[in-house]
């Protein structure tokens, strides 16, 4: 019976851990784009990186 | 498309704080930074100085020595040499087969020879370029350097 409880206990947990492992292999980085110069001059100065400005025109 | 390359996006969170401009949007920028073509890519300091630019789409193998390259002309320009040297050194150690690597090269030759007034080290490094570059516009201009 406690063989039975712990084959139905991994039966039913496998779908969660694999999706749950799935997920987290595919988060990949994002860039969290600035909007305006003076919001990231302000992290700038405060991250103490340079900016990395795109000029870009909507496709 | 470069962006959304897991290592491009990795790379600029890691070094700069990205700021995205719609060169339609109405913002004052493009014009104060002279932009006639998209995409056009600048490197900045908090003060808004610009220390370096490129124009046009760049897969993520190019696009990633830019940004390198980029990084080291900046503490060049700003005669930061120890880190100057270490950033350009880089472009040509990690990304040899990239079309920036000949100029980071020559480039890390001049910040070696500020640094310590090193005349070995500036004609070693050009050496390189002749040897490992001999079809680049930078093996031309140190082609009077002798072997």
């Amino acid at each position: 019976m406690l063989k039975y409880s712990l084959l139905c206990l991994v039966i039913s947990a496998a779908p969660v851990t694999t999706a749950f492992a799935a997920e987290t292999q595919n988060v990949s980085p994002t860039i969290v784009w600035e909007k305006t110069f003076d919001d990231a001059a302000t992290k700038a100065k405060s991250a103490e990186k340079p900016v990395l400005l795109d000029f870009f025109s909507p496709t | 498309m470069t962006y959304p390359d897991a290592a491009v996006a990795d790379f600029i969170n890691n070094n700069f704080i990205p700021l995205q401009i719609n060169v339609q949007s109405g913002s004052e920028l493009p014009g104060k930074y002279r932009v006639f073509w998209t995409p056009t890519i600048l490197i900045l300091n908090s003060q808004d100085t610009e220390y370096y630019r490129f124009n046009g789409f760049l897969p993520p193998d190019e696009f990633i020595p830019q940004l390198q390259f980029g990084l080291g002309k900046m503490s060049l320009e700003m005669q930061n040499f120890k880190t100057a040297s270490s950033r350009l050194k880089l472009v040509v150690d990690k990304y040899p087969r990239s079309d920036i690597a000949p100029e980071a090269q020559y480039w890390f030759g001049v910040s070696e020879y500020r640094a310590a007034h090193n005349v070995d080290a500036l004609l070693s490094a050009w050496r390189k370029i002749k040897k490992d570059y001999p079809n680049s516009i930078w093996a031309k201009k140190v082609s009077y350097v002798k072997d």
